[in-house]
């Protein structure tokens, strides 16, 4: 309301009309990468890493199979001792 | 085909015919009404209350409120006037309008004090008046067209008049409610115009004891009161309803605050907060618990400071002593408040409002810091504070 005769104008009471348009983004927030997520987990400087890579070593990966059959077909796939 | 109907539209809470808000529209095509609200009725009694339900038109700016009538001193007993009398008459006016109770609720004083604030033609001329026995041309606050101690021995206050009984004598007071922050421009004015709206003065009436110690002979009140209504009517231009900025509710309302001490009270304002705009405070202090004392006047012997204050201890504006503070009431109102009768103001809006009101948001506990030079007897201050305060989107 811009009148000159509006109570905004005459007393400087804030206008109530809804100003959403005009409304301040949120502010970006800063995010340290190294930090957090799984970046940190493949580290080379995590030692976390390098525990993770001997067992995979000594233990070996879990073995991952599956099958899918479609009508007469059938397509089927191994990874490790399945 | 189905009728269509216009979409409901929201004033001050109240459904409403579509309007437009334009203010320079409606002052040039608007016409000013006057009507009585109630013609000359009896009051309920002392110690009792009134209700005054308004007349649904138009956009309400002012109540004119009119208490007249004889009190009969039966008997030359003495009869101690008491300084209630006369503006106190009436203990208060409430109004409420639609849902938003007090929106005015004030002492016949403090109404006759704001008036004087507010109406840059009005001062009382020095109008003699009996004050505590003795004609007073200054600071009586009185209209020549108020009837109360015109002579020795009319009821004054602080005074006795049984050397004069028995006797009948006259009272007449008149009272402008503002509805409106601004008579001029309208904003906190009312909107009356749509059946649900529910406007309603109640005018709450001190008691006997409050203004008069009777001696053993009981004095015989015949009060009667009558309202009109000040409202501009809605005009319709270009086949459209236009109203002004009705976009504020205007509050004066008072509180009473115990316990002074001498040197600083700081007094805190209630309900302040965001959408809230204070345009001025009024304060007076009591001497004693009741209003048997006269009120502390508004001078150096008994005000060391006076000031408002803010936050932790932002003091924008400090009077050193009271007598300054009454010099600059003098000034703005022609009228020297407190000198019989106490009152005390400070004012935020006459001068330039957009620039010295107060914005309540910015402002947390907003308080006015009255110094005593003594600490009164049981006294009380009553502080009163003149706000807008916005209304719900839609207005």
């Amino acid at each position: 309301m811009t009148s000159p005769f509006s109570a905004e104008s005459l007393y400087g009471v804030a206008s109530i009309a809804p100003s959403m348009g005009t409304a301040a983004p949120t502010q970006a927030m800063g995010v340290d990468s190294s930090d957090s997520g799984v970046g940190w987990l493949i580290n080379p400087h995590n030692p976390l890493m390098w525990f993770g890579l001997f067992l995979l070593a000594t233990v070996g990966a879990a073995g991952v199979a599956g099958s899918v059959r479609l009508g007469p077909a059938k397509v089927g796939g191994s990874v490790g001792k399945a | 085909m189905a009728k269509t109907q216009s979409p409901v539209q929201f004033i001050q809470g109240v459904q409403s015919p579509n309007m437009v808000i334009n203010p320079a529209v409606f002052y040039a095509a608007t016409r000013r009404m006057r009507f009585p609200v109630k013609s000359a009725t009896a009051i309920s009694g002392l110690g009792s209350s009134d209700p005054v339900e308004i007349r649904k038109t138009g956009i309400l700016s002012a109540l004119v409120v009119r208490v007249t009538g004889t009190v009969a001193v039966a008997t030359a007993d003495p009869t101690a006037w008491l300084y209630d009398y006369p503006y106190n008459i009436v203990k208060e006016f409430r109004l409420s309008a639609n849902g938003q109770s007090n929106l005015q609720s004030a002492r016949g004083i403090t109404i006759r004090a704001h008036e004087l604030s507010t109406n840059p033609k009005l001062n009382d001329r020095g109008v003699s008046r009996y004050y505590a026995g003795a004609a007073k041309t200054q600071g009586t606050m009185a209209l020549d067209s108020d009837v109360w101690g015109d002579a020795s021995g009319d009821p004054n206050p602080g005074a006795s008049s049984g050397a004069h009984a028995p006797t009948t004598y006259t009272v007449d007071l008149s009272y402008v409610i503002p509805v409106a922050a601004d008579p001029k421009y309208l904003v906190g004015a009312l909107f009356g115009q749509s059946s649900a709206t529910n406007i309603n003065l109640e005018i709450v009436w001190n008691t006997e004891a409050a203004l008069v110690t009777v001696g053993s002979a009981a004095l015989t009140w015949a009060l009667t009161y009558a309202v009109d209504a000040v409202a501009y009517s809605i005009p319709q231009v270009g086949g459209q309803f236009v109203v002004p900025d009705l976009t504020q509710f205007h509050q004066l309302t008072e509180f009473r605050q115990g316990g002074l001490t001498a040197n600083d009270n700081e007094i805190k304002l209630p309900g302040t907060g965001v959408g809230r705009k204070l345009l001025r405070m009024i304060f007076q202090v009591s001497r004693t618990s009741t209003y048997a004392g006269n009120p502390l006047a508004v001078n150096a012997t008994n005000y060391n400071k006076v000031a408002w204050a803010y936050g932790g201890n932002d003091s924008p504006e400090t009077w050193a002593n009271g007598t300054r503070l009454a010099q600059q009431n003098e000034r703005e109102t022609g009228c020297h408040l407190g000198k019989l009768w106490g009152i005390g103001l400070i004012d935020f809006a006459s001068e330039f409002a957009l620039r010295d009101a107060i914005d309540m948001a910015a402002t947390s506990d907003l308080r006015v810091i009255l110094g005593l030079a003594a600490s009164p007897t049981a006294g009380y201050a009553q502080v009163a504070q003149e706000v807008l305060a916005a209304t719900a989107v839609g207005a």
